[in-house]
């Protein structure tokens, strides 16, 4: 088994993860919908940034 | 937005033994609508399952030791269009604080979670709202990234240190 990370296990110390509360479903859905949006834009970032690399790897070839 | 279809049947992973140190073996599985009798806010848990539970295409699983059919810690997710949604991880009331019996439950649900996403074809990205006081905790413990207002997100890099610490072989 791996050895799990000292900083994963400090977790246990508040136990839970997220926000339970009655915010209007329209409001939950905007916030991911922004989220999905940032995603997205990071992934386009990241393999515009990759394309460039392999671009010049194979022009210094 | 309608979630994508998914199947789990049992996955390996594991937990600590806080007493022996021992690595314990552990299996995720959908929660079914009678374990909801012994999730209750009496009984030490925080969050309010049973309202969880009815809440569409949420997906709620537990987390098991091997062959015990006590609940170590719950999730609550939802498979959206680019990633995973993670709306809630509670560790049981036995597994909470100093005195807990087993350690690594919360983050062994969030590495649940970012297989799941790696899975789906997500590369990892996992977002979830989080309480404004615990946003600098979760980018420390879990590497999660801070999006906007409360949204934070763990993405491929810091999701790929999750698995691999949690699923052992695990390759995408």
């Amino acid at each position: 088994m791996n050895k799990i990370p000292k900083r994963y296990l400090m977790l246990d110390e508040i136990g839970f993860v997220g926000v339970q509360d009655k915010r209007p479903e329209a409001e939950t859905k905007k916030d991911q919908e922004l989220t999905a949006a940032y995603i997205k834009a990071e992934k386009a970032l990241k393999a515009e940034k990759e394309a460039k690399k392999a671009a010049k790897k194979k022009r210094s070839l | 937005m309608k979630g994508v279809e998914f199947y789990v049947d049992a996955i390996t992973n594991s937990i600590v033994d806080v007493l022996t140190n021992e690595s314990i073996e552990t299996d995720v599985e959908p929660l079914e609508p009678c374990d909801l009798k012994k999730i209750l806010k009496r009984n030490g848990w925080k969050f309010n399952w049973r309202m969880e539970s009815k809440c569409p295409d949420r997906q709620l699983y537990k987390l098991l030791i091997r062959g015990d059919k006590a609940i170590q810690g719950l999730i609550s997710i939802q498979v959206l269009e680019k990633y995973v949604e993670m709306y809630l991880i509670e560790t049981a009331p036995h597994n909470f604080g100093r005195k807990k019996k087993y350690s690594g439950v919360a983050a062994n649900m969030v590495a649940f979670a970012c297989k799941m996403s790696f899975e789906m074809g997500f590369e990892g990205y996992v977002g979830f709202r989080a309480k404004t006081r615990l946003i600098r905790h979760y980018i420390d413990t879990l590497g999660a990234e801070l999006l906007f207002k409360d949204r934070m997100q763990i993405s491929e890099k810091a999701a790929e240190k999750l698995v691999n610490s949690y699923f052992k072989d695990y390759s995408k």
